[in-house]
């Protein structure tokens, strides 16, 4: 057994979890989508996806919380080793990379089906765009972080002052998030831009919107205002998951571990 | 010298848990680490191991710091423990993966020797567990074997099969630095007997030292901790 597997078995319940969040979510869905309105659907599937993504930071928080659990369990065994603590933080990683990967992945492609039963049409590479946007603007940092935050704590046990601190840090964390999406959006504009994506809304939806004349093309009304989508808040993102996962191999490799 | 420790102390807080400990072991023996609770035994083994580090003096394991030969050094941690689900074939994995001087052979013959049961570790009694994780410990081949109360815990019995499986692991070119308030019991194994009060090294004396003193390791331990 490898230490991914192991990983893997280890939040099996997490995992479970989630592949039931989205079995309920994307059966009630289907109802709605065969038994009533897909338009309608495609409404309620956009907007209960704001409230079922975020239960994607759960993956983080579990695993941080892992590390501090088995300080004085398995982890005695792991640390000893004299395996890089790059391949034990990359297993950690693997796992909940590939957990969120596939959550999201599979919320991304429930929207696609309701979309596209409901009329919308949109470039095939749309969806998988989102998705690359999701993992690497959002969750690779979080995974990261949360793994450099379980190590810290398991190494250095803060007390109830260290635990003020921490959590005056995550707020810290919120603006430094929001500070490199800005900085991603106004210095990194030399990079790659993917092209606006073709998005048409079916006839009802522009009726609705009081637009007469056909289907909405969204990507033809946005066109005067934004030439295309800006890739650095990817790179970016890659970026400090990367010297996130570096200082979580070290602090791996270097923290005291009584 | 395969072990050396020179001036070493370490604190937790205000408590002293190692105070100008120095030591020094060479290959192929078994030593007792012997204290009463507190004396600094689990701290020395842990700076040994390489996961504390020393706040004044100095650790040697050959010669370097024992994180830059960690492949090298055995560790059971006193409270071990694995992923619940794994039997011996699932340990076989994982101890491959992280050590690649396990040797899946030998801990089989371990964990025969020891008699410990074909299921998983959470189906197994502390006791079965101790001896899993002692095969597993005892299985890889290196220069130093750290043992933290292995023989803690455990029935009378037990002891004794962990003790033979101690004799019949020994090799030459180790050392086998064992922590243990079961004096009595393991006194027949002992190469060595290091006794450790209050973070210090208060006697170190060969087996024989101690047969010329006229005395047993019991006997030592109850005149020189008391």
């Amino acid at each position: 057994m490898n230490l991914f597997t192991l990983e893997l078995r280890k939040h099996r319940l997490l995992i479970a979890g989630l592949a039931l969040l989205l079995l309920v979510w994307g059966a009630w869905l289907a109802r709605g989508v065969t038994g009533g309105d897909p338009l309608l659907t495609l409404g309620l599937a956009l907007s209960s996806l704001l409230a079922i993504a975020p239960f994607g930071v759960l993956v983080p928080i579990v695993l941080a919380r892992a590390l501090a659990g088995e300080a004085a369990g398995p982890l005695a065994f792991l640390l000893a080793s004299p395996r890089s603590g790059l391949a034990h933080v990359a297993a950690r990683f693997g796992v909940g990379f590939a957990a969120l990967g596939v959550y999201y992945a599979a919320l991304v492609a429930t929207v696609h089906w309701v979309a596209a039963a409901a009329g919308v049409r949109y470039d095939a590479w749309l969806p998988l765009a989102v998705w690359a946007y999701t993992i690497a603007g959002w969750t690779a940092p979080l995974l990261a972080l949360g793994l450099v935050y379980g190590l810290l704590v398991s190494a250095y046990r803060p007390g109830r002052g260290g635990q003020i601190v921490a959590v005056a840090a995550s707020a810290g964390v919120l603006a430094g998030w929001s500070w490199l999406g800005r900085f991603a959006l106004e210095r990194l504009g030399f990079l790659p831009q993917l092209p606006l994506p073709l998005v048409v809304l079916p006839e009802k939806v522009g009726r609705f919107l009081g637009v007469a004349g056909g289907p909405l093309d969204l990507k033809t009304a946005l066109e005067p205002l934004v030439q295309g989508v800006p890739t650095a808040p990817i790179w970016v993102g890659l970026f400090v998951t990367l010297a996130l996962l570096a200082v979580a191999a070290r602090l791996w490799e270097e923290a005291e571990w009584a | 010298m395969l072990v050396e420790l020179q001036e070493v102390t370490r604190r937790f807080g205000a408590n002293v848990a190692v105070d100008g400990l120095s030591l020094v072991l060479p290959a192929g023996e078994v030593v007792g680490l012997l204290g009463t609770n507190g004396a600094g035994k689990s701290t020395t083994l842990k700076l040994l191991a390489g996961l504390l580090y020393p706040e004044a003096g100095e650790v040697r394991v050959e010669g370097k710091p024992p994180r830059r030969v960690r492949g090298r050094i055995a560790f059971l941690p006193e409270r071990g423990q694995l992923y619940e689900w794994l039997d011996a074939k699932g340990a076989v994995g994982l101890f491959t993966t992280l050590y690649p001087d396990f040797r899946p052979r030998r801990f089989y013959e371990l964990l025969e020797q020891l008699e410990v049961p074909q299921r998983s570790l959470s189906q197994m009694s502390k006791g079965q567990r101790a001896r899993f994780l002692l095969a597993a410990t005892l299985a890889r081949k290196v220069r130093l074997y750290l043992l933290d109360e292995p023989l803690g815990g455990v029935d009378l019995i037990t002891r004794d099969r962990i003790l033979a499986a101690l004799v019949s692991e020994w090799r030459e070119d180790a050392t086998y630095l064992l922590s243990t308030h079961e004096v009595a019991e393991a006194e027949g194994i002992f190469d060595r007997a290091v006794f450790m009060k209050e973070g210090r090294v208060v006697l170190s004396a060969s087996a024989e030292e101690l047969r010329e003193r006229g005395q047993s390791v019991a006997q030592a331990f109850r005149e020189v901790l008391a």
